[in-house]
């Protein structure tokens, strides 16, 4: 069965479903009195229509409201234990060290009677992903706010490394390094590995004001402040040679949101700015070349860091709705993106004689330009419709030139033209919503989006989408949504003709492409405790002229999901999910050499349970059981002319987190919290296992291999309110 | 094999689907009945008459609402500064009144669950005010189609409306996200697991015109908030690192390193097959056990082609700069 067959059949047997719908016509006579629910639309006419009378609120004195008076809310304060070191479990939470930790966090809100107010919210104080927000203002006028939100990010600590200044922007090799063409000749390897641990730190800082006059004119603007610092992996090679280094990570990015908004009952405008500036404290990577054998006998190198730039962007949005049930939005947002840090010389290699680049900065400038506008109708009770248009164009005008090209640092090679990258689309869609009786809609879409590419194999693509599908209440108890989408791409591919390129490949984001997806969600109400969800979302991709790269993708999903209220206070829920995600990829050992295919099937199992207590027997004042479980299996299979099949070890990764929670009541204001989190996690990945640092001849490596543990924390707290 | 069965489920569901639609049903509520009817009466007494019975210890509880935002008199705009209680769930004379002996008492619209009114006009009554800013592109949004409650996500009478709860947020997302709950569980993803980051740092709930309901215009822009070291431009670009982010990465998690979609070299071998050692495929040969490959193993492509967001250094052009 071919892939245009099994478009037909699927498309034929949701038209099926949707001519049966029409066929049904209205679900009750009454609705042709016009007795069904409202639409959106409708509400809200009626929203505007229902006057109701204005209450007399004389007497409405609010004796009984305990309206908070001056300071409230609570602080909390305890301790916790990790059981074990982990580097991985501590990533994003700041518990990497076994041992005690600090809990102390808390919250203080101040109401006046003027509707001046002051909060502060300090969450996980004693950890290093801790987190305070401070605000003040008068509600209705105005309103400042200060943030700082701090977050670690722990990659690895099993990692090694010979070079000196590990993490700086400059990384030389010890006294007594023996360089030599592979990595078993480093005969000085062992006794120079040091540890290393690649992690990042990002401090966030944010100020916010907001002002509000008349109800009308809004005004807001914020500034931020983030600081990423720390290391990461980066490879760095002379030819065939390569070592992964800790590089160095130290970078701030300032941004200002500024706005202006004037807003009427039906329609309103708003006026905005936004402002990003990165910065980056290093502009480039030196390192000593640890291995020998390079033709240009470079003995360091240097590579760019990420430079400087920034992005200033002003934005004019709005909607307007009329009297009836016509609703227009839009927003066209004009920016620039800016970067002209010095270059650096071609080589580093003094040996070597390369003239300079073409300029001393790539002045590079890309204006980008959106348009993005919807209107929305209702031409009939029954018919609700939407236009969406978008525009998108990122115009590069950085300057072309020709730069020769210094090889790694190793040989003086032919210049190269850079391809400053720029492209617009454009798409239209068009949707109709038709409510065929008061449960049942159906709903149809279709799409145009035109893709125009620079310096690209193709020049224009253009993909067209249709989709059909009904939702709606089935029953008193089950609800259902079924939709069929089906996508094509089209486009003429002209191969660059750059030398050696194959020129049957086809880069999957421009290939031609036919799309075939379908959704179902099927939520029942079993009983009036208990309700039951079932989803599927299945889309399969056919590159149908591609004969190298990607040539087939598949995602399918499932869900099962069970909610239920056990007793008063009890509420529990379970869900299975399953997904799997297949990749056909066709390849060539060279344009006339070995064909081969690859197959990467990606399956994913997820699991979850849970109980709620809002009310727990004795003092016990709630309590939460939550557990997941997750397991990710990569299985790679290439099968290569002339050399058999290769069935790579799995790829695989579980996860399973136990969260317990419980609160107990000490007094009138006081609650002892109990927590206990265990998490274990595996992987293996035969990527890192078993890759010492000079395991792979070519490759002077980190030696980091798959993160594995099991980690307990207990917790205990007392939370007191005032 | 497989085809046919999925083929055959698809025919049956669509045509389960279809038959339970056709079947006549009766109506729910008639909201529209009540056009044109006078309408019922308001309080004596406002929220005094409404707290008699929903104190802290009641099976309603409402008292928390106090604590809100909302319950700020001094704020024209809030209900507590116009009919209090009513302002949101209408006119409450028939509820609030004293019964006669087995008199049920009548219903006051709820919002959520089990609720009077339908979704829409729940949602007409928080739009009577909540209609600036960020609520401005909610008319057409997917939300919107599809129904969502302004209840089924927020909690009014909460101190802290989890959705505003970083920590809390996601939760509530995921109930109906439910293909993203399971991606967010996978080994590799953002700081969302852990309750360091929420869904709002680059979904828009209320509405956007941007797909996805992303918060800033691009895909990528959304991205650049956090990783402004990838955004350039660069000397040498990597066009579809410029183009869209996602071609590379999946966002909320991923059983690959970097949230990557696919496990190098064969997602760089989905678009590069350049004579020489790009278009090789790989075997089990390249293993550690065999003859330990740079081109699979460790960094793979990025071994050397470490520069793939883009190089500014003039010798760059192969990403390896």
């Amino acid at each position: 069965m071919t892939a245009g067959t099994r478009t037909r059949h699927r498309l034929a047997s949701t038209l099926a479903a949707v001519t049966l719908l029409f066929l049904a016509g209205p679900a009750s006579g009454q609705e042709e009195d016009g007795g069904e629910a409202p639409t959106a639309m409708e509400v809200q006419r009626a929203a505007d229509q229902w006057q109701l009378p204005e209450p007399d609120t004389a007497n409405w004195r609010c004796r009984n409201c305990p309206f908070p008076e001056g300071w409230n809310g609570y602080y909390e304060l305890g301790a916790g234990i990790v059981s074990d070191d982990s580097f991985r479990f501590g990533d994003y939470r700041g518990l990497e060290e076994e041992g005690f930790f600090p809990v102390l966090e808390g919250e203080a809100l101040y109401r006046g009677e003027e509707g001046d107010y002051r909060e502060i919210r300090a969450e996980e104080l004693g950890l290093d992903s801790r987190s305070v927000r401070a605000e003040a203002g008068r509600q209705g006028r105005y309103g400042v706010w200060l943030e700082y939100d701090q977050l670690p990010h722990l990659v690895a600590d099993d990692t090694r490394t010979v070079f000196t200044g590990a993490g700086s922007a400059n990384l030389g090799l010890p006294g007594g390094w023996v360089r030599a063409g592979t990595t078993d000749g480093m005969t000085a390897l062992d006794g120079s590995l040091r540890d290393v641990d690649i992690e990042q730190e990002r401090k966030s800082l944010g100020l916010g004001l907001e002002v509000l006059r008349d109800d009308r004119w809004h005004y807001n603007v914020e500034y931020r402040n983030d600081r990423k610092e720390g290391n990461r992996v980066q490879g760095a090679s002379f030819l065939f040679r390569s070592a992964l280094l800790p590089a160095p990570v130290d970078y701030e990015t300032e941004s200002v949101d500024a706005s202006v908004a004037y807003v009427r009952d039906r329609w309103q405008v708003e006026a905005g700015f936004h402002t990003s500036m990165f910065t980056n404290e290093n502009e480039a990577l030196v390192w000593d070349n640890p291995f020998t054998g390079g033709p240009g006998g470079a003995d360091q190198g240097r590579l760019a860091l990420p430079p400087d730039n920034q992005f200033n962007q002003v934005s004019l949005s709005g909607s307007w709705r009329s009297r009836d049930s016509l609703t227009v939005a839009g927003r066209v947002a004009v920016g620039r993106m800016e970067q002209n840090e010095d270059f650096l010389a071609p080589t580093i290699n003094g040996g070597l004689a390369a003239p300079n680049p073409p300029r001393n900065d790539l002045n590079g400038e890309v204006d980008t330009r959106k348009l993005d506008l919807r209107v929305t109708g209702q031409p009939t009770q029954r018919l609700t419709a939407r236009v969406q248009f978008l525009h998108d164009e990122r115009d590069n005008d950085s300057p072309r030139d020709d730069y020769v090209q210094v090889s790694t640092d190793e040989i003086v090679s032919a210049a190269r033209a850079n391809r400053p990258y720029s492209y617009e689309r454009t798409g239209t869609e068009a949707t109709l919503d038709y409510r065929l009786s008061q449960r049942a809609t159906v709903f149809g879409e279709v799409g145009r989006e035109n893709f125009e590419r620079t310096l690209q194999e193709v020049e224009e693509t253009r993909t067209d989408t249709y989709s059909i599908g009904v939702r709606g209440m089935m029953t008193d108890r089950l609800s259902a949504r079924l939709q069929q989408i089906h996508e094509e791409r089209d486009g003429s591919y002209e191969p660059l003709g750059l030398s050696g390129g194959n020129p049957d490949l086809r880069k999957f984001n421009m290939a031609r492409r036919d799309r075939d997806a379908t959704r179902l969600a099927l939520d029942y109400l079993a009983t009036d405790r208990v309700t039951l969800g079932l989803s599927m979302d299945v889309a399969e991709d056919e590159y149908t002229e591609s004969d190298i790269g990607l040539t087939r993708a598949r995602d399918r999903s499932y869900s099962l999901d069970l909610t239920a209220s056990l007793a008063e206070g009890v509420t529990a829920y379970a869900f299975t999910s399953m997904q799997r995600v297949d990749a056909d990829i066709l390849g060539q050992d060279s344009v006339d050499g070995a064909e081969w295919f690859a197959r990467q099937d990606d399956d994913y199992q997820t699991l979850g349970i849970g109980l709620q207590f809002a009310y727990l027997p004795g003092k016990f004042a709630r309590g939460g059981l939550d557990l997941t479980y997750s397991t990710g299996d990569t299985d790679i299979r290439v099968d290569k002319s002339g050399v058999g099949v290769s069935e790579f070890p799995e790829v695989t990764t579980r996860l399973y987190t136990l969260n317990l929670t419980a609160d107990r009541t000490l007094g009138k204001n006081s609650v002892l919290r109990l927590g206990y989190l265990l998490e274990g996690f595996s992987e293996q990945d035969f990527q890192r296992d078993g890759v010492d640092p000079d395991t792979i001849p070519a490759v002077l490596t980190l030696g980091e291999g798959t993160p594995g543990y099991t980690v307990h924390v207990i917790q205990l707290s007392l939370r007191y309110e005032f | 094999m497989r085809q046919y069965r999925t083929k055959r489920w698809l025919t049956l569901a669509a045509g389960l689907v279809a038959g339970a639609f056709a079947l006549p049903l009766p109506l729910l509520a008639q909201e529209d009945e009540e056009k044109g009817q006078d309408p019922p009466p308001y309080t004596r007494q406002g929220a005094d008459t409404c707290l008699k019975c929903h104190e802290d210890t009641a099976e309603f509880p409402v008292m928390s609402i106090l604590e809100t935002p909302h319950a700020v008199t001094a704020d024209e705009r809030t209900p507590f500064a116009s009919a209090q209680c009513e302002s949101c769930h209408g006119p409450g004379g028939e509820h609030g009144k004293r019964l006669r002996f087995g008199q049920e008492r009548p219903s006051i619209p709820g919002f959520g669950d089990a609720s009077l009114w339908s979704v829409e006009r729940e949602n007409a009554v928080c739009q009577g005010c909540h209609r600036v800013q960020g609520h401005r592109f909610w008319q057409g949004s997917a939300h919107q189609r599809l129904e969502v409650g302004c209840a089924d996500c927020h909690r009014v009478h909460a101190r802290n409306d989890p959705m505003t709860v970083t920590r809390e947020q996601p939760r509530i997302c995921l109930d109906c996200h439910i293909e993203q709950r399971a991606q967010v569980h996978r080994a590799y993803g953002h700081a969302i697991r852990q309750g360091q980051m929420d869904c709002t740092a680059c979904h828009e709930p209320h509405g956007s015109l941007t797909e996805a309901m992303l918060v800033r215009p691009t895909v990528n822009e959304t991205c650049y908030q956090c990783h402004a070291e990838t955004r350039g431009p660069f000397l040498w670009e990597h066009a579809p690192v410029s183009e869209d982010c996602t071609l590379c990465h999946s966002p909320h998690g991923s059983n690959q390193a970097a949230l990557l979609n696919r496990q190098p070299p064969l997602l760089c071998q989905q678009c590069h097959s350049r004579v020489g050692h790009p278009s090789i495929g790989r075997s089990t040969s390249d293993l550690p056990s065999g003859t330990p490959s740079a081109f699979l193993l460790g960094g793979s492509c990025t071994n050397c082609h470490s520069q793939v967001h883009g190089s500014n250094h003039p010798s760059g052009a192969n990403l390896s700069r």
